[in-house]
């Protein structure tokens, strides 16, 4: 290499070309650009080394680096595809994608399920709901009685957990969703409709041929 | 109450406005037979937990809420509901069940502000209250929810959507 620094852009691992990402995604090339463009101030916020770090999504998310919760740690785990501990920019893109608002109805539902499957056994079982519960008041700062607890779980998985085992497993969620559609609001983020007006990328940072898109 | 050591461990008592029984057009007596409809657990942690959401990936700001939690009974919240309307000028379009539309007067950068409320039940004595806009500009929307509605809601809030008080 010698002395004579190449002025293409620094490394970033795992970044993989735009146009093969789009190929694999609902988003077109320029909005995997500008998704670049957000990954780069994200990735870069603690160590700059062209990775997500848990707590740099962190900062990302809660504006406070140190913050951490349940639910947090378990999409950080689901966006870090390769279990690495770090989010690239191939699991970034290909992870948001799942919340595209015209990815598929079956992606973000086994997404979801997934999500509350904490401990991957693929069920989610009534003492994980608990889990989740109980977690969310303590950072809510709600109080509420073990008995009322339980009776939320047993109301929900009366609803839910149709073959009575006490766990709730993919079929069981598939129905139960398309009896409660709002529970896969999380699953769509509007704002990858209109990324690239949030995130423009700079015109000479293209690397796509104006003409290829 | 503002040195946090005094207040560790404390949880104030919220105690809901008494109000006197308004029976109007049978709404009342419908509140008082059934409860508000279940909100169940995967809603609520997928509405309350700021964990799950993803949009302040987008946001510069903490988003603010648009959900809160409530000790006090449907009706109560329902009626609270409305008496702010009021103080806004807002009108209330229709009221029914647990569920209401209320309208702005003036007309604002996108029409009239419209904002629909929904009253659900996680467990009794914990209710969910969602706004939603249904019409007008979001910004005005967002400014109404954070500005006017919040402080005159403070007294039947139990908690806000994604806000963590909590010491650890």
């Amino acid at each position: 290499m010698g002395c004579f620094q190449s002025v293409a852009t620094k490394q970033f691992p795992g970044r993989e070309d735009p146009v093969a990402l789009a190929s694999q995604t609902a988003f077109s090339v320029s909005e995997v650009e500008a998704l670049f463009e957000l990954f780069k101030s994200i990735s870069s916020s603690v160590i700059d080394d062209g990775l997500i770090s848990k707590e740099e999504f962190q900062l990302a998310l809660f504006k406070n680096r140190k913050k951490e919760n349940l639910f947090s740690n378990r999409i950080f785990d689901l966006f870090d595809v390769k279990g690495k501990g770090v989010i690239d920019f191939g699991d970034f893109v290909r992870s948001l994608n799942v919340f595209h608002p015209n990815a598929s109805q079956e992606d973000k539902i086994n997404f979801s399920f997934t999500l509350y499957d904490m401990d991957g056994t693929g069920y989610i079982e009534r003492q994980e709901v608990k889990q989740m519960l109980i977690a969310l008041l303590c950072e809510s700062d709600m109080k509420l009685a073990d008995e009322a607890i339980e009776t939320i779980l047993d109301k929900t998985f009366l609803e839910a957990d149709i073959n009575r085992d006490g766990k709730i497993d993919r079929s069981e969620w598939l129905n139960f969703v398309g009896k409660n559609p709002s529970l896969l609001k999380i699953m769509t983020l509007p704002y990858l409709r209109d990324i690239t007006t949030t995130f423009p990328s700079f015109v000479f940072n293209s690397e796509v041929d104006d003409i290829a898109t | 109450m503002r040195v946090p050591w005094f207040s560790k461990g404390f949880t104030r008592s919220i105690s809901c406005p008494i109000l006197d029984d308004q029976v109007e057009d049978g709404q009342e007596i419908a509140r008082t037979k059934s409860p508000p409809p279940f909100y169940n657990a995967f809603e609520f942690i997928s509405s309350m937990s700021s964990g799950f959401d993803l949009s302040n990936l987008f946001e510069n700001k903490r988003k603010s809420g648009s959900l809160f939690t409530s000790k006090c009974s449907g009706s109560t919240i329902m009626a609270t509901l409305e008496t702010v309307a009021k103080t806004f000028n807002f009108r209330v379009v229709w009221s029914k069940g647990y569920k209401l539309k209320m309208e702005g007067e003036s007309e604002g950068r996108k029409g009239k502000l419209a904002v629909t409320a929904e009253v659900y039940e996680v467990a009794p004595e914990v209710a969910v209250v969602e706004f939603s806009k249904a019409a007008g500009d979001t910004l005005e929307y967002k400014k109404f929810c954070e500005e006017d509605a919040r402080p005159a809601l403070k007294d039947i809030v139990w908690s806000w959507q994604g806000e963590n008080n909590c010491q650890s």
